[in-house]
């Protein structure tokens, strides 16, 4: 995770994404990208146990759609 | 009436209104008049909406002889940030890309104002697409400080706290995702509160990112920021993230003071690293809020470091995934500073968003138990730093700004700044009050309890 980030792990990175970008910006873009990686390391390092994000919350069943009309 | 409509208050407005001392009509005519004067230098507003809000005035006026007195925004003039669709009105982002969108529906938020009876003046400036904090944007031009007119107002509300503090509307509804309600109230000299994430709806509201958006307004005094803030909260079932909770009466604690209240003073992040006067102002602001009766308790922050990194970890890749279609197709209608930020967005592999998500969850419960178990409202500076010069204003300008706000978002938790000092140049300080989820009636009872020892908030810029 603390290896530096390329421009060439910058562009693979946006073409991933569908973007392209000039060697100029690339160069820019891989300084932001090692700090928000190193942050990423640290939350990874936590241990967090079995906690997940935010769960999926199904809509209400059908009939209680059309009693509150959403 | 007086010259100066402009800077009544609206808890001062309201009963004036509602007597028939003062019309809605001129209280919208003062307004127009103050950004016929000073917007060519503020440059607050991106659409004034002059006629619809005189044709609105006028029904104002004429319900109000009727009877039909709707409550304390009835006739009073807002403004919108343009992010939030006000029907029939362009809704730019301050973006080339959404240059030419019209809304046809209001947002959830204008619809409550304008039952509310406000009378809606027009669409505020904004950092485009309100990705950045410094209010500086290439498209629209930067919103003005009019404390000093070469300063940045922080974003991305620019214009609606450069609007209120200028007396050109009396409330402004901006947007909130990492600071950008508090920081560019807090730069302006005026109170801008973050409700509890859920509390007020973001239907009509264009995303920056889904996890992270608040909604909540910018006034003259706390006691405005509760009238608004009573106006726009509740459930809606336009917005997934909607609460169920019940709203209580948000003015009905104002003026109980903080005696009694435990108010957390956090040490390093927070306090590390303030400008001098900023600092000095936050001090002074502490010892003041224990001169009132409240238990000053210090207490470390917990998770505080993993805290930026995680919310660029959600904020960014959410905001390019929205812009993602502009990112691929019109890039270069997009300004540097965003098109940097939504191509670090875009680089994110999915597995740090998870555990960004994951430590959210996390970090909401330590703070839960750990400080809120203890504590009723956290005390910190709002900003480390005070305005910037517009043109020097870059990524590190960004990050002092950004600092000591942004953990809110991340937990949700409501927080204000109100106007605490200013620098030795004349710039206005903000102190920044969190309290509990869900309960904004503590929080604006403690800034509005410091407000009424203090005078800070009734200073009028230089304009």
């Amino acid at each position: 995770m603390n290896q530096p980030i390329t421009r060439e792990d910058a562009r693979s990175s946006l073409i991933r994404a569908g973007l392209s970008a000039s060697d100029e910006r690339l160069d820019l873009l891989a300084p932001g990208l090692q700090i928000a990686r190193a942050a990423a390391a640290a939350l990874a390092a936590l241990d967090m146990g079995y906690r997940g994000p935010a769960p999926f919350r199904p809509p209400p069943p059908a009939d209680a759609q059309r009693t509150h009309g959403n | 009436m007086g010259t100066d409509l402009h800077w009544l208050s609206i808890a001062e407005a309201a009963p004036l209104i509602e007597r028939r001392e003062l019309s809605p009509v001129d209280l919208v005519d003062a307004c127009l008049e103050r950004v016929e004067a000073l917007d060519g230098r503020l440059n607050a507003f991106i659409t004034l909406l002059a006629d619809e809000a005189r044709a609105a005035a006028r029904g104002a006026a004429d319900e109000i002889a009727n009877g039909a007195y709707r409550g304390p925004l009835h006739g009073i003039p807002v403004g919108i940030k343009d992010i939030f669709a006000v029907a029939g009105a362009p809704m730019t982002a301050g973006s080339l890309i959404f240059r030419d969108v019209v809304s046809e529906e209001d947002s959830a938020v204008t619809g409550r104002l304008r039952e509310a009876g406000a009378v809606i003046l027009g669409t505020l400036n904004l950092h485009e697409i309100a990705l950045g904090a410094t209010g500086v944007n290439p498209h629209t031009g930067s919103a003005r400080n009019p404390w000093n007119t070469g300063r940045i107002t922080g974003g991305s509300s620019s214009g609606a706290a450069a609007a209120v503090a200028a007396g050109l509307c009396f409330a402004a509804m901006g947007t909130d995702t990492g600071c950008s309600v508090r920081i560019p109230a807090a730069l302006c000299g005026v109170a801008g509160i973050k409700p509890t994430f859920g509390r007020v709806s973001r239907r009509g509201l264009l995303p920056l990112s889904w996890s992270l958006d608040h909604a909540g307004p910018l006034t003259r005094t706390t006691e405005d920021a509760a009238i608004v803030l009573q106006a726009i909260a509740g459930h809606d079932a336009g917005d997934p993230a909607s609460s169920r909770i019940d709203v209580p009466d948000y003015s009905a604690a104002l003026g109980d003071g903080v005696r009694g209240l435990r108010v957390g003073v956090p040490d390093r992040y927070f306090g590390d690293g303030l400008d001098t006067d900023v600092e000095a102002a936050f001090r002074e602001a502490v010892r003041q809020i224990e001169s009132l009766g409240a238990e000053l308790i210090e207490f470390s922050p917990p998770h505080t470091d993993e805290m930026p990194g995680a919310i660029a970890a959600i904020m960014l890749p959410e905001a390019f995934a929205f812009h993602q279609k502009a990112m691929r197709e019109r890039p270069d209608d997009i300004g540097e500073d965003v098109r940097y930020r939504l191509e670090l967005g875009a680089a994110y592999p999915a597995v740090e968003y998870i555990q960004a998500l994951r430590f959210r969850e996390m970090v909401v419960e330590v703070w839960r138990k750990d400080v809120f178990g203890e504590i009723d409202l956290v005390a910190t500076a709002t900003s480390m730093i005070a305005a910037r010069p517009i043109e020097v204003s870059d990524l590190s300008t960004t990050f002092s700004l950004i600092h000591n706000a942004n953990p809110f978002n991340l937990l949700g938790t409501p927080a204000i700044s109100v106007p605490c000092g200013f620098t030795g140049d004349g710039l206005p300080i903000g102190l920044q009050l969190v309290g509990r989820w869900f309960d904004e009636a503590t929080v604006l009872r403690g800034a509005q309890a410091y407000e009424t020892a203090t005078d800070w908030h009734s200073r009028r810029p230089p304009l």
